[in-house]
């Protein structure tokens, strides 16, 4: 049966303290100090007041220094442009497709209706900036045949049957965030160390407090704009290269769809914030090094809150229809990253299930009966 | 009858010499003696039987397969094992071969217990302590029964088995299961299953690409990380200590254990 002792750290020399029944002290191996048990108590309560009042004064700081986004740079008018700009609204899904005069939309790139209707160009929110297309209409035709290749519960009547119903190139519309998460946290971290004294296996689990505080700055986190495109697919084509981001031209435009923000910064800043937070606490946990276990105990994350961009950002959106179903495929058009869901083939998943068991169960069996 | 009364008489005469002095004596018996029952807890067409059966399977094997019972009250639970082995290295009727090899099962009725041994090359091959142990369960419950006949009918069927192991090189030992092929594939059904599972869950996540970021690594610009504050508390520290089991028998690693007269043996009560 397993016992369990605590030790506490000598205050002189952080020696390992260990009660002497006799004296009633707690006394260091190394350096003899003693002190009684009420005496380091009160020096743990002590340690432990100081961080709790660092933590407070670093929450107490971070609440008078919020800081709030910069969106001053997102009134651009379109202005003598917007006279060139046609608008198409899909009667289906409600989504306000855009292009320039030379560029027709005959068919929503999102839901695939074959009727969009002209409407009234507003000639608000001009993008800042964005970032052109860089691979072709065919170059996602192939894409999507690569993106077959190796897919093993793909039914054979979607690769056999399935036409592209829809491929359109599509500038959609991006927020993006540049901030600094101004970081303090609080992890508790392990180590053990085992080893065998005579019969017994004897393990020490030491606990620690490891403060890390730190600034991670962030640019350009980008949140999909568009309230017809799915979120999934639009983070899934990430990372896009902003080294090549251009101011905004209607030179970019002629041959691409492109569509107007429906979901306004304001609603977006959160699920920027979000992943900002979640890799600074990323950041610093990857700069915790030689634990066995790290968990947070306390965290206090500030976001210094900067620019907000409006920004194009090229995608091509394919659409196919399978057993009466639209399947709808996203690729980076400016990096080639291809995504999408693919139906699965009930009978093949099954048939390499079971294959896969047998021919293992086979082998394997058979190994273990030499063996034993 | 006459026969058998004579072979009974000279055993007994024996075993009064052994159990007076317990020291090494003669065990004399005719030739094809492999049964000594004394105290006639066989019939003798039971007797007749068992002493075929056990002549045949010492011959084929050439290795002997006896027992012996007694009903001396000097022989006890304590001693049964010297006086077991001080009985078959005394007596010239006892193994087979001049490497007298051999496995002898004796019987004390006073004490209701038995010593069973294995002595010589073949027979030490053959009756692994693993063996001994899987061959004892199957004839106590029946000596306990007074169900002699077929207790030590057992112990013969049991014997031609483990000899019939021994010769195709196979000995029956810790590690031999007659159900190790429902083991193995049972544990290959399991991990054959797990695995199955596991690569088609990888296949499966391959069809579906689209799902929602929850980090911004890629926006991070790593060289102007700034951490600034670095240092760690020791807090406390727990010490746990566990007695380490240890292996109990030598039986567990497999084989068989023999001791410095040859001997490897396994006793109880029934």
């Amino acid at each position: 049966m397993a016992t369990q002792v605590t030790n506490y750290q000598c205050p002189a020399c952080t020696g390992p303290l260990h009660f002497v029944g006799e004296s009633g002290l707690l006394e260091c191996d190394y350096c003899q100090s003693r002190y009684a048990v009420e005496e380091i108590d009160r020096e743990y309560a002590a340690k432990n007041a100081q961080a709790a009042e660092n933590f407070e004064k670093a929450q107490q700081t971070a609440a008078e220094e919020e800081t709030f986004w910069d969106m001053s740079g997102l009134s651009n008018q379109w202005g003598e442009d917007g006279k060139k700009m046609r608008v198409y609204i899909c009667p289906s899904c409600a989504a306000e497709i855009i292009c320039d005069e030379t560029t027709a939309a005959t068919s929503c790139p999102y839901c695939a209706n074959p009727t969009v209707v002209p409407g009234q160009f507003g000639g608000d929110l001009k993008p800042d900036y964005v970032i052109p297309f860089k691979l072709s209409h065919e170059d996602a035709k192939n894409a999507l045949k690569n993106y077959y290749k190796g897919k093993r519960f793909l039914p054979n009547e979607f690769t056999a049957k399935n036409k592209i119903s829809e491929l359109k190139g599509v500038y959609v519309p991006f927020w993006l965030f540049d901030c600094t998460a101004d970081v303090n946290i609080v992890f508790e971290g392990t180590t053990v160390m085992s080893a065998r004294q005579g019969e017994y296996q004897v393990t020490t689990t030491s606990y620690y407090d490891i403060f890390r505080s730190g600034r991670v700055p962030f640019t350009n986190i980008p949140v999909d704009a568009s309230k017809n495109m799915p979120d999934t697919h639009m983070d899934a084509i990430e990372p896009f290269d902003f080294g090549q981001m251009k101011p905004f031209s209607m030179s970019y435009l002629p041959g691409f769809l492109a569509e107007r923000y429906g979901q306004s910064a304001e609603e977006s800043v959160e699920r920027a914030e979000l992943r900002a937070e979640n890799t600074s606490v990323d950041v610093m946990r990857q700069d915790v090094v030689g634990f066995a276990g790290c968990n947070i105990k306390h965290k206090n994350i500030r976001l210094e809150r900067g620019k907000v961009k409006y920004a194009l950002l090229p995608v091509y959106m394919l659409t196919t229809k399978y057993n009466g179903q639209n399947y709808l495929f996203a690729m980076n058009g400016q990096t080639g990253k291809f995504v999408g869901n693919l139906p699965v083939s009930k009978k093949k998943y099954w048939t390499y299930f079971l294959g896969i068991a047998a021919s293992v169960t086979a082998v394997l069996g058979t190994a273990l009966m030499i063996l034993l | 009858m006459k026969n058998r009364l004579f072979k009974i008489s000279a055993l007994s005469l024996v075993l009064a010499v052994v159990f007076s002095f317990f020291a090494v004596t003669v065990f004399a018996a005719p030739e094809g003696t492999y049964v000594y029952d004394p105290v006639y807890l066989l019939n003798d067409a039971e007797y007749n039987e068992l002493n075929s059966l056990a002549a045949e399977v010492s011959e084929k094997y050439g290795c002997a397969v006896h027992f012996v019972v007694t009903d001396d009250t000097s022989v006890n639970y304590d001693n049964i094992q010297q006086y077991s082995e001080d009985l078959y290295l005394s007596s010239d009727s006892l193994g087979y071969g001049p490497g007298k090899d051999g496995v002898m099962l004796v019987l004390s009725i006073y004490d209701r217990c038995y010593w069973l041994l294995a002595y010589g090359e073949k027979g030490n091959y053959a009756f692994t302590d693993y063996a001994k142990d899987w061959m004892s369960e199957h004839f106590v419950d029946e000596f306990g029964d007074d169900d002699w006949y077929d207790g030590f009918k057992d112990y013969i069927t049991d014997c031609d088995y483990i000899l019939g192991e021994a010769a195709k090189g196979t000995p029956v030992d810790i590690y031999y299961n007659e159900d190790v092929g429902v083991e193995a594939y049972g544990i290959a059904l399991i991990i054959g299953l797990i695995i199955a599972l596991i690569v088609c869950s990888v296949f499966r996540a391959q069809m579906k690409t689209a799902a929602t970021a929850t980090r911004a690594a890629d926006y991070l610009d790593r060289t102007m990380v700034d951490i600034t504050n670095r240092h760690q508390l020791f807090r406390f520290s727990t010490v746990s200590r566990t007695k380490i089991e240890t292996q109990s028998s030598s039986s567990s690693r497999g084989g068989t254990t023999v001791n410095s007269r040859g001997f490897s043996g396994k006793g109880g009560k029934f």
